[in-house]
């Protein structure tokens, strides 16, 4: 496969995580896995797995409860320190919104804009674009922060095209995307203003830059 | 140390890392040392963070998956061993064209 091939695919993958993970299909999926509901096909099974069964399966008095959930209130208005597994397993999974931007964003940004490839030593090394270039990308980055923390107002302008449940949902997406993109930022201004005598390109017969111990 | 073992190492244990962040021993472990009330912020606060290892995880892969064979900028995407781009069919037709 390309190297084109598997960056597509990477991207693929995430971007289908994201649209995916909070889907209520999938939500019933983890439900089904983990017995939560009478009737599951997977009801009782985990009562049977060592360990995993005192977790997932006949937890004592406490019923099917497992402690992967958030802070948040569930929808049923339990406190979602403890609920069943499996919906606390898709809420873990659905809640990994600053994952998902955080490793599209910085991957993409490692490649394209810092070009990081394998030296002749077997390290990395980075041949990053211009300044101007970087500098937009920051402009780009700081305007997505801004896009990000303006739930409000983009849940207006969604509004206008789209459903307002759909607008509203995007829009809190983006919101708990903040996170991931001001990761970002951090990121870059390391690897711009901490570590930039390693951003220049490697010139032929240069010594690796690493050290290299004896033997 | 082998590459596979240091992999196993590297994945394995931030896999261990994230499960050990939403368990409730961890969150005790937090009310022992802390105090209830304070252990229960700072336990919160890290678990909210869970997000961290698992982003560390996905970064790696793309670094492990993707790039680790990715040559420097204006080699050929071909073949490459260690690090370093090989003749190709296309490098021995034109190797000026195709570089």
């Amino acid at each position: 496969m390309s190297l084109n091939a598997r960056r597509v695919v990477y991207a693929a993958t995430i971007v289908v995580f994201m649209f995916v993970l909070g889907w209520e299909v999938v939500y019933d999926g983890w439900r089904a896995v983990f017995g939560d509901h009478p009737g599951s096909p997977m009801e009782g099974f985990w009562d049977h797995i060592p360990v995993l069964g005192d977790r997932f399966g006949a937890n004592g008095t406490a019923g099917r409860e497992v402690d992967f959930s958030r802070i948040a209130a569930t929808a049923q208005g339990n406190t979602a320190e403890h609920e069943p597994a499996g919906e606390a397993m898709a809420r873990f999974w659905d809640l990994q919104v600053e994952t998902w931007v955080n490793a599209l964003l910085f991957v993409f940004i490692l490649d394209f804009v810092y070009r990081m490839h394998r030296g002749a030593d077997g390290g990395w090394e980075f041949a990053p674009v211009s300044t101007k270039v970087r500098a937009g990308v920051y402009a780009g980055l700081v305007l997505l922060m801004l896009v990000c923390s303006a739930e409000g107002p983009l849940r207006n302008v969604l509004e206008v095209p789209l459903p307002n449940d759909i607008a509203a949902s995007v829009a809190r997406y983006f919101r708990r995307a903040l996170e991931g993109v001001l990761a970002v930022i951090g990121l870059m201004i390391f690897m711009d203003f901490v570590r930039p005598g390693r951003l220049s390109e490697a010139r032929p017969g240069k010594r690796p830059s690493l050290p290299v111990s004896p033997g | 140390m082998k590459p596979w073992m240091r992999r196993v190492i590297f994945y394995g244990g931030t896999l261990v890392v994230v499960t050990i962040m939403c368990q409730n021993f961890f969150r005790e472990a937090f009310h022992t040392v802390l105090g209830e009330s304070t252990g229960e912020s700072l336990f919160k606060f890290v678990r909210t963070n869970v997000e961290a290892p698992i982003s560390i995880i996905f970064i790696a892969l793309y670094l492990d998956l993707i790039m680790a064979k990715k040559p420097p900028p204006g080699a050929a995407d071909g073949p490459v061993v260690f690090g370093m781009p090989v003749a190709s069919e296309r490098d021995e037709a034109d190797p000026v064209e195709s570089r």
